[in-house]
């Protein structure tokens, strides 16, 4: 039950910090600190989450092209949310991916530099029960996701569904889905 | 020691080289030139080819300084090329075979060429660029054959050059390609054309077809010259055919690489090829246009070697084809 | 060199260098992972080069994906750098190249190796005709850009589209584009016969295994394709000079 850290080989000067919460309260008030800017983070809505890979491939995308000046969206946190999505409508994957302000968890990821990141911080406002990473398993809505990212069985027979969605989450902007 | 005699005609070149053991002796030639914005037909260049030959046997012999007693080995182009063209060159090397008593023996035009860039350059193994008007292929030797590993799927790339010089009108002396070459030294502006590499293969009609239609209504438009339009269907060209050969050495582990064929004398084309050498840690190695462009000699290259290693042709089979493929010749004098 | 450094700074061990890009063996995200560099050639036009490298490098994601949709293994991509012209993928678990295999096979049990070759002509003709059926080209087909992976035992990959325990994958794709018209498909299947014929020599029967098993894989439509490659086989002993 605590805060799991990554690191990236492409950026190695930073890292990725990711807590998975249940039985979260105040989903209404965290969307509203986040719209301000407040929060130092990305909230995600776990369902749509089958692996933490998932998430890494968001975050690494979202630092390559925020330090490079190409960012889509307007904050590198949105960014993470944008690049989850395999559609390039920004407002259909704030809507997907993002934390609703009526859900009762919520998945906090933060992008920060290798010495110190502050998300135990972000943690604090959240009135629920961090839980292991491990529960994403079970609380992945994986017929949700396959229809989301309209996966078929042809590829699930060459592919895993992990494989699938980060394929389609990196190459977006090549190939309509 | 052989002494070979070549007879080259299947283009608009008409020539006659004298060798001795790896020396050329003598090696005229006589280019049928066209009006701008004409190619050249076969009757007529059979035609051109019948008026000049007896003069250029006459100047071969003479500049060789030998007898024709001393000759061994009659050769000339079997093919490929065009038909009436090469049946008239055909038809003297014959009759002088007969007339003095000596074996004739019908070459493979590419392969005079690869035959004659290794023995002027030195080159001992190499990757081969095959590149001229009617042909263009990638070639490297194995177990006997000149296996073809690259070649265009539809025109060759001389054949483009030489109708992209009929849309603009240049003059044809000396040839198409070299007044390319000029206008090309000269051009600034790139123009994006098609780029079609498909495997180990190329394919021009599409890029050809593309600058045939656009390059007046660019040309009007003032937004790029003749020689820019030069320029960019060079680089573009010349990128596709490096492009293939380097794909042709990787497969092949080669590290030397020879440019023949009458595109071969292009300096550009060079220039692009040396670089991508260079960068492989290989060596590049190509011929000045006395043996880029057709010309007898290598004709009587080829021949002394296949006469030198026991090769010997039926007279049935002294007859010309228009299309002969390179790998279909046995190479008996290579391990 | 500074591109060295880069690499070393990036814990990226080159693993091969064709003609024009480097193969690279690193982790994304802790996953082991091939990275595919394209790099400049020195002998183009510099507006060509950066139009043709950033051209095949999206070429390449597309035709993964187009690949993967219709049930043919690719490798996953991870990451695609536009700014180095890097595609971070999937690093297919215990693979060989196809042209290894045969060339060892060959080594093994040269008398039989071409009836032990089979099942693996079959399985590529099979996979080439899925390909096609769906207008998906590959552009440079040769044994070296097919992989065979073995399976893990268990796990969400075990089973499935098999070959004795061997799974296919195509790789390569810089060439690749989509097109319905049966030259462009007789064109790629022209290059994947004189990629296999110069490369395994003595493989005909095995070519004519991989074209009966294409007109499986495709479905209708194959006769269209098996007639313009004979049109294209032939058009190289055609060829006549135009003045």
């Amino acid at each position: 039950m605590a805060i799991e850290t990554f690191q990236n080989e492409i950026f190695p000067d930073s890292a990725i910090s990711v807590a998975l919460f249940e039985s979260v309260a105040n989903c209404n008030d965290l969307k509203k600190l986040a719209m301000t800017g407040e929060l130092d983070a990305t909230l995600l809505n776990p369902s749509m989450i089958v692996d933490t890979f998932q998430i890494l491939v968001a975050c690494n995308k979202a630092l390559h092209l925020d330090r490079c000046k190409k960012r889509v969206t307007r904050t590198l946190h949105s960014e993470v949310i944008y690049n989850l999505s395999p559609s390039k409508n920004i407002s259909d994957a704030f809507r997907k991916f993002g934390m609703g302000d009526k859900d009762t968890s919520v998945l906090l990821v933060q992008i920060h530099s290798l010495r110190k990141g502050t998300l135990s911080e972000v943690a604090e406002h959240v009135q629920g029960e961090m839980v292991d990473l491990s529960r994403l398993q079970e609380v992945s809505d994986v017929n949700k996701i396959k229809k989301i990212y309209k996966v078929q069985e042809a590829e699930l027979r060459v592919s895993t569904l992990l494989d699938a969605i980060v394929s389609r989450m990196t190459s977006k902007e090549f190939v309509s889905f | 020691m052989v002494i070979a005699i070549g007879f080259e005609g299947s283009a608009n070149k008409l020539g006659i080289g004298i060798i001795k053991d790896g020396v050329v002796l003598s090696n005229p030639r006589r280019t049928y030139i066209t009006p701008p914005g004409q190619g050249f037909l076969p009757r007529d260049t059979a035609k051109h080819h019948q008026d000049c030959v007896l003069e250029v046997l006459k100047e071969a012999l003479d500049t060789a300084k030998i007898d024709t007693n001393d000759i061994d080995i009659v050769c000339y182009t079997k093919g490929p090329g065009m038909g009436a063209p090469l049946v008239s060159v055909a038809v003297v090397a014959r009759t002088v075979a007969q007339l003095w008593k000596k074996p004739l023996l019908g070459v493979n035009h590419c392969i005079a060429h690869i035959e004659m860039g290794r023995l002027i350059t030195g080159a001992q193994n190499p990757t081969v660029l095959y590149v001229s008007g009617g042909n263009t292929q990638v070639i490297s030797y194995s177990q006997r054959r000149y296996r073809i590993f690259g070649e265009t799927i539809d025109i060759a790339v001389g054949n483009c050059l030489d109708r992209f010089a009929r849309v603009l009108k240049l003059s044809n002396n000396p040839s198409p390609g070299y007044n390319i070459e000029q206008m090309a030294k000269r051009g600034k502006k790139f123009l994006e054309l098609p780029y079609v590499v498909k495997g180990m293969d190329v394919s021009f009609s599409g890029l050809l077809s593309f600058i045939e239609e656009r390059a007046n209504q660019v040309l009007e438009s003032g937004e790029f010259t003749p020689e820019d339009l030069c320029f960019s269907l060079q680089e573009t060209i010349f990128a596709m055919l490096i492009e293939i050969t380097e794909r042709a050495m990787a497969h092949c582990g080669s590290q030397e690489v020879l440019i023949v064929g009458g595109v071969g004398c292009n300096k550009r084309l060079q220039e692009m090829m040396g670089i991508m050498a260079d960068e492989r840690g290989a060596k590049l190695f190509a011929t000045d246009e006395r043996f880029c462009i057709d010309n007898g000699a290598m004709i009587a290259q080829a021949g002394s070697e296949m006469f030198r290693s026991g090769q010997t042709m039926a007279w049935e089979d002294t007859f010309c084809t228009q299309r002969y493929r390179t790998d279909e010749v046995e190479v008996t004098w290579r391990d | 060199m500074a591109a060295e450094g880069a690499a070393e700074r990036d814990q990226m061990v080159l693993l091969k260098q064709g003609a024009e890009a480097k193969i690279y063996s690193g982790t994304f995200m802790g996953r082991p992972a091939i990275i595919k560099e394209r790099f400049s050639k020195a002998y183009r036009h510099p507006d060509l080069d950066k139009s043709l490298t950033v051209q095949r490098t999206k070429a390449e994601v597309r035709s993964i994906m187009r690949c993967r949709m219709i049930g043919i293994c690719t490798p996953a991509v991870y990451f695609v750098d536009m700014e180095r012209h890097r595609i971070y993928m999937e690093h297919v678990a215990a693979s060989i190249t196809v042209r290894e295999y045969i060339a060892d096979l060959e080594r093994s049990c040269s008398a039989n190796h071409v009836s032990a070759l089979r099942p693996l002509a079959e399985k590529i003709g099979a996979t080439v005709g899925l390909m096609h059926s769906h207008n998906v080209i590959h552009g440079d087909l040769t044994t070296s850009n097919m992989l065979l992976s073995r399976l893990p035992k268990d796990g969400p990959d075990a089973g499935g589209d098999t070959l004795d325990g061997y799974r296919l994958v195509l790789i390569d794709f810089g060439l690749g584009y989509k097109e319905g018209l049966a030259e462009d498909k007789g064109v790629d299947l022209y290059v994947l016969e004189r990629a296999f014929l110069s490369t395994h020599p003595n493989t005909e029967a095995l070519f004519s295994v991989i074209l009966e098993h294409y007109k499986l894989g495709y479905g209708k439509g194959a006769a269209d394709v098996i007639n313009k490659l004979e049109e294209i086989r032939m058009r190289g002993r055609k060829r006549t000079m135009v003045g």
